[in-house]
């Protein structure tokens, strides 16, 4: 038990937590404007409705859908500026939540990592640097670590579990592919590689991504991978789709940075952002000693 | 140093949260032969790609547009009793609605309740 409650005690430096949460807004703001259609025309126009097994609370009308917007874009914009940082993340999280959760034709695994990962960021006091909050108020030198080692799992999380799910005869004789590229770029990959190699080096890379950012050695590679990966998706998967893809990429980029710590502290540093300055260290002398360990 | 524990106890309480969410509920929807929601199954399979046709009392057959229905056809969603029923109600006249699944070739047959 003394480990888990010392584990509970050890600090980190905010601001890659504070990065991360500039590229998560901007990322829900993107994902704002690729779901409005789709809430808007759910809530105005006449379609099956598939209510989850717990019903939403909220109503069905079309006031619904320009509240959650309103709200989600207002919460986003907030969030990415880091004002009323807290306020700005758990009304986010909840404006997205209530969309996906309303009916089951608009859940979206994009929409749930989002909230997830604005939840983790407003839990780990993201706003504490380069955020309106910290200047009006003063940054902190210092957050609690679990938070970002959670925002770590998410990632490894999300990798493994969309890996081992394609270990499935549709995935791996590349149906999926078949289904959701466009024809002339199923074409040209045809032409290049096989549908199934290519189904088997997809769950390669997933998984590869799941553990290669927790080994520092190979941690760049997997960077330079996970970009890739994810550029790839956004050029050959269904056009319709390329806005969607892309914010879930900046997503994902969110969380890969978290991992670069070091580099980034050592960046900021080097430009005169030090983390324990006399400025940041007056308001809590106390962090002074702790460990910066994530 | 009781709001030191009150913190203790609440990151206790969001990591166990956190940990349920993020690998206990993929790990539960793992045997699923569908893609299941909240557990990171994204593309994993392909979706249920179907005809669908309203016969009605008169015996006449019309296709009825998914697209029409359904604002957005997810790749967890299958054409089950519930959906069918909500497509029944909202065609009125239809008697039966047969469901072609194109990529399986199967036919199902599907009688609306009054």
């Amino acid at each position: 038990m003394q480990p888990l409650i010392g584990a509970l005690d050890a600090w980190a430096d905010p601001r890659p937590l504070a990065i991360a949460r500039i590229v998560v807004g901007i990322a829900a703001l993107l994902k704002a404007i690729d779901t409005t259609p789709l809430i808007g025309v759910f809530f105005t126009q006449d379609y099956v409705r598939l209510p989850h097994a717990l019903s939403s609370p909220l109503p069905d009308s079309g006031l619904t859908a320009v509240a959650l917007i309103f709200l989600w874009t207002v919460f986003a914009l907030l969030f990415l500026i880091g004002y009323v940082t807290p306020l700005a993340g758990a009304g986010l999280c909840l404006s997205i939540l209530a969309v996906i959760t309303f009916d089951q034709q608009l859940y979206s695994n994009h929409l749930y990592l989002l909230a997830s990962v604005v939840a983790l960021l407003t839990i780990a006091s993201s706003g504490a640097r380069f955020s309106l909050d910290a200047w009006i108020h003063g940054g902190r030198p210092a957050v609690a670590a679990w938070p970002v080692w959670l925002l770590k799992l998410q990632l490894t999380s999300i990798y493994f579990f969309a890996a081992i799910t394609k270990l499935n005869a549709d995935f791996l004789a590349g149906d999926v592919f078949r289904a959701g590229f466009e024809p002339a770029v199923l074409n040209r990959i045809e032409q290049l590689v096989s549908l199934e190699l290519l189904a088997l080096a997809a769950v390669m890379t997933e998984l590869f991504l799941a553990v290669a950012f927790w080994l520092p050695r190979i941690r760049w590679c997997a960077l330079v991978i996970g970009v890739g990966f994810h550029a790839a998706n956004v050029v050959f998967i269904d056009h319709g789709a390329a806005l969607a893809l892309s914010a879930f990429g900046i997503i994902m980029l969110s969380v890969m940075l978290i991992f670069f710590r070091d580099v980034i502290e050592r960046v900021l540093d080097g430009t005169g952002e030090s983390v324990r300055s006399a400025a940041d260290l007056a308001d809590r002398p106390l962090l002074a000693g702790t460990s910066g360990d994530h | 140093m009781k709001s030191e524990h009150v913190r203790s106890v609440a990151a206790v309480v969001t990591i166990t949260a956190f940990l349920l969410l993020q690998f206990l509920v993929p790990i539960l929807q793992y045997s699923s032969d569908i893609p299941q929601r909240w557990g990171w199954q994204m593309y994993s399979r392909t979706p249920d790609s179907v005809q669908l046709y309203a016969i009605h009392d008169e015996g006449n057959q019309r296709l009825l547009p998914v697209n029409d229905h359904l604002v957005r056809f997810r790749w967890e969603l299958r054409f089950d009793a519930e959906l069918l029923q909500e497509i029944c109600k909202r065609e009125g006249d239809a008697r039966v609605l047969l469901v072609i699944h194109e990529l399986r070739d199967e036919t199902e047959r599907f009688e609306c309740n009054p």
